[in-house]
């Protein structure tokens, strides 16, 4: 049948090649035959000599040919054997090991006839004499071993791992079995698995730590804004109920508890706001940096309007990031470019990029304002740390802190420069676009 | 006897109530005004269980409910009277100093009305709450009372 599917055992498919042997015998009973025609002498007599010389020298030389041919093939089976890098082995039934390859002795120390002088359980770990022995027994059965795992006893008491795969070969009762030294394998295995352990050790206790965080800043939201509601609040019914009864001194004290609660509230909800944008998901995205920056630059109109600016847009490339935080970042930026210019007639502030290394953008905000002394530098980007009085110039010292926030969560950097009354510049490195479709 | 409906401020903290008063006063609101200090006292209030058994017999034209809250919190309260049939229909404000997102997510999944974020600036504060009192005492047709039921 042309169409039946092979069997799955291969075994009876290969057509028997006649072995030469055959064929040499064949011819020689031939050869013998016509023989003894020739002495028969008959007519045909001396034909058949002939042919029957022919056929037993033929029968000769096929002979030779094939002896040659199995030496050969037995000495490749033998080189195959030795030098084959895996151990190679068969077991007969009643337990004990008949071949064993040389790798066996360069892995456990014992020579092959030490091998083959016990039963090799007697090398099998002890807590794996149980698994072997049913592994065994199934293949006896018929059924093949693959990725079997178990100890074997080297010649200095250690003991290594191997990993077996073993077919048992109905004639002559054999298994034929083939095993690999997995001892470093399972011990970079375990590595892994104690390492992975431990990282999950520190996730846990990262959550657990974000949790409590969480937990902070929602009781910061309510319980420390609840009190100033209420400073702020009966201040002013004070105010409304008790005007006349105070004099000048205790309206403005009155004044500056309102305005002190005030400020609180403000650095509240900044401070709020900061720890939000550390919990935000980030929906990074390849985004034209120029459409981030036009965006911005719309939310501004209100603190450009009535100040002469000069804004200059360089060209800027795609990146890799979460449209929205980049934008509050930009926001940031140019919010305090405005603010640290506004003492200048015309505001000069310039965005642009400079080469970045290692598949990074970096943008900068570079402007004509009072600057900043480098020295104070390493303060630039700290929660509620300003390099300036509120009377000055107003603010809570949280835009660039978020900025910094918005930079690291990118995986970026963030860094400035200046001089005093000399103008900023702000630097960020960006992931590069990634050559994906924007969303 | 048709009264006007009271207002029910479920707050725990004195201060919170007493500006509340105050800017309702102020508008010259003329609904009564009860309180209950916890979400435990607010149903005990509006099932008429002790001390509130001889409360007037119309249901709050709005419970302005905070959030965070000693025994039962605001979210646990909201989520009772949701389920209670007597009681689904009654409006609640939630009225918080929390902007927080999962509060605002928590809130509206219960079935709230509104929610107000509590303005530290006082004068925005009383605003907000004389808004609050104009639009669901005054302006706002409530459920008939026990139109919850069945």
């Amino acid at each position: 049948m042309d169409t039946a599917p092979a069997s799955p055992s291969g075994r009876g498919l290969r057509p028997p090649t006649p072995p030469k042997a055959l064929i040499a015998i064949h011819t020689l009973v031939a050869g013998a035959v016509l023989w003894l025609v020739a002495l028969s002498n008959g007519p045909s007599a001396l034909i058949a000599g002939v042919v029957a010389l022919a056929a037993l020298g033929g029968a000769a030389l096929l002979w030779r040919r094939d002896t040659i041919e199995r030496a050969a093939a037995a000495q490749r089976l033998e080189l195959l054997f030795s030098h084959f890098p895996d151990l190679l082995v068969t077991a007969d039934t009643a337990g004990h090991f008949q071949d064993v390859n040389p790798v066996w002795e360069r892995v456990f120390g014992f020579t092959a006839e030490e091998l083959k002088a016990k039963p090799f359980l007697d090398f099998v770990h002890p807590d794996d004499v149980a698994r072997t022995l049913r592994m065994y027994a199934e293949q006896q059965e018929g059924a093949e071993a693959v990725a079997f795992a178990n100890r074997y006893r080297c010649k200095d008491g250690s003991y290594r791992w191997l990993e077996w795969n073993a077919t048992p070969v109905a004639a002559g009762d054999l298994i034929y079995a083939m095993a690999r030294d997995i001892t470093d394998r399972r011990a970079a295995d375990e590595r892994i698995r104690a390492l992975t352990a431990q990282l999950e050790t520190h996730v846990a206790s990262l959550q657990a730590v974000n949790g409590e965080l969480e937990a902070f800043s929602y009781s910061v939201s309510h319980d420390l804004r609840a009190p100033l509601r209420h400073i702020v609040g009966f201040a002013d019914l004070l105010e409304k109920q008790a005007a006349g009864a105070l004099d000048e001194t205790g309206l403005r004290y009155l004044a500056k508890v309102r305005a002190a609660a005030k400020r609180m509230g403000q650095l509240i909800d900044d401070l709020l706001a900061f720890s939000r944008l550390g919990r935000a998901e980030l929906r990074a995205v390849d985004v034209p940096l120029d459409e981030v920056v036009r965006s911005a630059a719309a939310e501004m109109q209100e603190e450009l309007a009535g100040r002469e600016v000069e804004l200059r847009l360089r060209p800027l490339p795609a990146v890799h990031g979460d449209p929205s935080l980049l934008r509050l970042a930009v926001i940031n930026l140019l919010s305090n470019a405005l603010k640290y210019t506004r003492t200048r007639p015309r505001a000069e502030i310039e965005l642009g990029t400079e080469p970045g290394d290692g598949g990074r953008v970096v943008m900068y905000v570079r402007d004509n304002g009072v600057g900043f002394d480098m020295k104070y530098a390493d303060k630039l980007f700290g929660v509620f740390q300003r390099l300036h009085s509120a009377e000055e110039f107003e603010g809570t010292g949280i835009g660039l802190a978020n900025v910094q926030r918005i930079v690291h969560r990118h995986g970026g950097r963030v860094w400035g420069e200046g001089r005093p009354d000399a103008g900023a510049t702000f630097f960020l490195s960006l992931p590069a676009a990634r050559g994906e479709a924007a969303a | 006897m048709i009264g006007l409906r009271p207002v029910l401020i479920v707050d725990d903290s004195a201060d919170d109530v007493e500006l509340m008063r105050e800017a309702l006063g102020t508008f010259k609101l003329a609904n009564p005004i009860d309180v209950a200090r916890d979400g435990e006292e607010a149903l005990r209030y509006l099932r008429r269980e002790p001390p509130f058994a001889a409360r007037p017999t119309l249901d709050p034209s709005v419970v302005l409910l905070d959030l965070k809250m000693p025994k039962l919190d605001g979210l646990e309260a909201l989520r009772e009277i949701r389920a209670d049939p007597a009681l689904r229909a009654i409006p609640i404000v939630m009225v918080t100093s929390s902007r927080e997102e999962q509060d605002l997510v928590r809130s509206y999944a219960l079935g709230v009305n509104a929610y107000v974020v509590k303005p530290v600036d006082f004068a925005a504060f009383a605003d907000a709450v004389q808004q609050l009192g104009a639009f669901w005492a005054v302006l706002n047709e409530p459920p008939p009372t026990g139109g919850g039921r069945g």
